[in-house]
């Protein structure tokens, strides 16, 4: 599946983009336009960007998206951890919370280095093109 | 030589981000009253914070600066300044005022402002980048030539952040580039339908 559809370049319509608005999550359409053929992305609402900023959007998701799901694993294992601790709650039953609250933690932390070590990606100046000023 | 035809470029539009409220200021300080045009004006600014943009833009500016109402008349002479979290567009003499979707992830951007002032006034517009990063104003400079308006940008070795003019000039045949002392008159001369001499912009040094 592309991000860009093959032919682009020369067409005078836009066409659909293979990738959603980084805003709504609504088809996005693509152009070219120009002297230097730049890429104009379009939502069905009327979301505009620059190849550039849905590029950015996608990192912000993706950041956004890897917290949402390390905050459900704490939330596995502090739940885990008090249903286990409370009186009422059967030996047989104490015992799945601690194997889930360990499995959950484990995965956390997984989930927690791979969030560290990987690298957005960067701009000298938030999106600006590499041309010399006059 | 810039409008050798003499039209009068009476709709002027401007737009800014990071480190524009400063030009924007010098501009209308320099702009005189009798000035025979309508200018609206948007500076990228958020849209959770109410804060006096307008009499910050306005304190030295004779003109009447303000932020236009949904629904307000387009009147020559006034300095309209995009409210927070409002896209400000010119619909049929009047000026809207919409929460319509955001344009580079802000609201208000400069595209929709520029591209509503070339549907309308054609020719009549003047559209002038200034500072910024990123490239919110590049497409609506675009669709005012592409309407027989003219364009001006801020000299990107004047501009804090030169992104945003250094995109037009790539993109775009932008009419001039000016430090912000000369685009006052030239936006002055250029509304009263007078011709005027700059030099092509260069994209490389």
């Amino acid at each position: 599946m592309y991000a860009i559809p093959p032919g682009l370049d020369g067409a005078a319509d836009p066409r659909v983009a293979g990738v959603s608005c980084p805003e709504c999550s609504g088809v996005l359409s693509v152009r070219v336009e120009g002297r230097r053929a730049d890429l104009f992305f379009e939502c069905r609402v009327g979301h505009t960007f620059t190849d550039t900023e849905v590029l950015l959007g996608k990192e912000a998701r993706l950041d956004a998206w890897l917290w949402t799901a390390y905050t459900a694993l704490e939330e596995l294992v502090a739940l885990t951890t008090d249903l286990a601790a409370r009186e009422s709650t059967p030996a047989d039953a104490r015992r799945r919370y601690a194997t889930r609250r360990a499995g959950a933690q484990a995965t956390a932390n997984r989930l927690r280095r791979l969030i560290d070590d990987d690298e957005p990606i960067a701009f000298p100046e938030s999106g600006a093109p590499a041309v010399a000023p006059p | 030589m810039i409008n050798a035809d003499r039209v009068r470029r009476d709709v002027i539009v401007i737009g800014g981000s990071a480190g524009s409220v400063g030009p924007v200021r010098e501009l209308l300080a320099k702009l005189p009253s009798d000035l025979p045009a309508t200018l609206a004006v948007v500076l990228h600014r958020s849209p959770f914070y109410a804060t006096q943009l307008p009499w910050l833009l306005g304190l030295r500016a004779v003109l009447r600066v303000v932020e236009p109402s949904d629904g307000d008349p387009v009147l020559g002479g006034v300095v309209y300044i995009a409210p927070r979290d409002h896209h400000v567009i010119f619909d049929d003499g009047v000026m809207r005022l919409t929460r319509g979707a955001k344009e580079h992830y802000t609201r208000p951007a400069i595209d929709p402002l520029f591209r509503s002032a070339a549907a309308r006034y054609g020719s009549r517009v003047l559209g002038v980048l200034l500072s910024g990063m990123g490239a919110d104003g590049v497409s609506g400079l675009i669709a005012i030539k592409r309407a027989g308006g003219l364009s001006l940008v801020q000299s990107p070795s004047e501009a804090q952040f030169p992104a945003m003019p250094c995109t037009a000039l790539a993109e775009d045949d932008v009419d001039a580039a000016l430090p912000i002392d000369e685009l006052a008159p030239a936006i002055v001369q250029l509304a009263r339908g007078e011709t005027l001499e700059a030099a092509r912009p260069r994209l490389t040094p």
